[in-house]
């Protein structure tokens, strides 16, 4: 029998609706898809709950594990999984001193040119960079949500990292900000 | 370290995912270089601005509704898987077999307002009451059919002649009495009278020849696509009754004959000349009908 409680699957989990939805939102770069995976989330999240125990970092990495799992299974099933990534030229972006980001910066436009740099990471880049960017976790965490070793959690970050700061590059100039300066 | 050794080591360092050895070397790195200050601050601004991204996407507001609805239906699922592992398997099997004979095509309704009933809503319960499931609302036990009628006279709604024949001498006997064929969409009702002949268990593998189902109907009907049967076919033996027969499938026979202001029907696996005769044989009716009928 369900427990209505404050242990609740529901009362647990659907405080973190929000944050699945936006990472589903940026996984599928689909609003509809994104609406469809937070909800099969949820559903194999319910059917599973019995087996969830709640451990330091709650049930949010939890639950977005079965996303990025539900994510990947999507993928796989519509044959559209991530194109492999050719090795990056990362060129060395040189700015002046200074923080990314001004005070009177337009953010609304700033925001959807970061989700759009988001967007045209490769599945694969763009899961750990999320994971990075929205949770205040341990790339350890990290590596144990997406179940790939830690080491390839740092690999992927540093090339996400890059590639964000490469988009991000000329909108910066464009708005006379400066760009991130490269590793 | 070398500058860019240190440079590399900054955005893990901006996440404070360094080792304490390498922590206190980049902490002496940083405190001495603003260029390096500057690049922790541009990494940590990254990751804010990513995370400013991802939040500021907006929610569709309906969604944590749909997806409530969503779980609470599975948990209605859930309430009912468990329900039904918990020792209500008899009232769901009554219900399946309500389910599984409910009449899937629409009855039909000609001009001279007799119901039209399909072949095969009748065969689907003769298959699941009769030969699986021995169907009966009330025990049968040694009595004898008239026994029996009398009381599925006292039943609720039967206001209408209900036949229950003893047909013994033709090896059969009545092995189970129901309400099964729900009238909800034609206002007919019905009682259906299962018999079985030999050492027939329900459930098992034992020959469909061995039952026979005879409905008796609230009023009159005629099957669709059903054929009279002309002493040239094989012989009505009956002065009184006309017959008129369908088929369904390849072995299911169903014979349809009015008496009075109701309709019988009668269907079996026996082939249909057999079958004829029995109903031939069974002067099932008047005695009874006028028994019941006081």
């Amino acid at each position: 029998m369900p427990d209505e409680g404050k242990d609740s699957f529901e009362a647990l989990a659907v405080p973190h609706l929000e944050t699945v939805y936006r990472v589903a939102r940026r996984l599928a770069r689909d609003e509809h898809e994104a609406e469809d995976l937070a909800q099969e989330t949820y559903l194999k999240a319910y059917k599973a709950f019995g087996r969830f125990e709640v451990r330091e970092f709650g049930i949010r990495p939890w639950l977005l594990k079965i996303l990025y799992n539900t994510f990947l299974n999507r993928q796989a099933r519509d044959k559209k999984g991530p194109k492999a990534t050719d090795q990056q030229t990362l060129d060395q972006v040189r700015a002046a001193e200074g923080y990314f980001g001004p005070p009177e910066l337009d953010y609304e436009n700033l925001d959807q040119e970061v989700r759009r740099a988001i967007d045209d990471l490769p599945a694969e880049f763009r899961s750990v960079l999320l994971l990075w960017a929205t949770m205040e976790v341990s790339y350890q965490e990290i590596a144990q949500i997406l179940g790939i070793p830690i080491g390839t959690v740092m690999s992927r970050l540093h090339r996400a990292r890059q590639q964000l700061a490469e988009q991000l590059e000329g909108f910066a100039r464009e708005h006379r900000i400066t760009g991130p300066k490269s590793e | 370290m070398t500058q860019p050794e240190v440079l590399r080591e900054l955005a893990t360092y901006a996440d404070g995912e360094v080792d304490e050895v390498l922590r206190a070397e980049l902490d002496r790195a940083v405190a001495s270089d603003p260029e390096f200050r500057a690049a922790v601050a541009r990494w940590q601004a990254l990751r804010q601005c990513a995370r400013r991204a991802v939040a500021s996407e907006p929610v569709p507001g309906d969604l944590k509704g749909r997806i409530c609805r969503a779980l609470a239906h599975q948990r209605r699922l859930r309430l009912f898987r468990w329900w039904g592992l918990s020792g209500l398997a008899l009232a769901s099997a009554a219900l399946l077999v309500v389910l599984l004979v409910r009449p899937t095509p629409p009855a039909v309704f000609p001009d001279n307002g007799v119901v039209v009933l399909h072949p095969a809503d009748f065969a689907r319960i003769y298959e699941k009451c009769g030969y699986t499931y021995h169907h009966s609302l009330t025990e049968i036990g040694e009595r004898r059919p008239v026994e029996v009628a009398q009381e599925v006279k006292t039943w609720s709604d039967i206001d209408f002649p209900v036949y229950l024949p003893d047909i013994s001498s033709e090896g059969f006997r009545l092995a189970g009495v129901c309400r099964c064929f729900p009238p909800e969409r034609t206002g007919i009702r019905t009682v259906h009278a299962n018999y079985v002949r030999g050492e027939f268990s329900p459930g098992t593998s034992s020959p469909p020849e061995n039952v026979v189902s005879l409905f008796s109907m609230s009023g009159r009907i005629e099957l669709a696509q059903q054929r009279r049967i002309c002493a040239s076919d094989q012989g009505c033996g009956h002065p009184q009754r006309h017959y008129f027969v369908a088929r369904v499938g390849e072995n299911v026979t169903v014979i349809k004959w009015d008496e009075a202001q109701s309709s019988l029907v009668v269907c079996s696996c026996i082939p249909q000349e057999e079958l004829v005769e029995l109903v031939d044989s069974a002067e099932l009716a008047q005695s009874q009908v006028a028994q019941l009928a006081d």
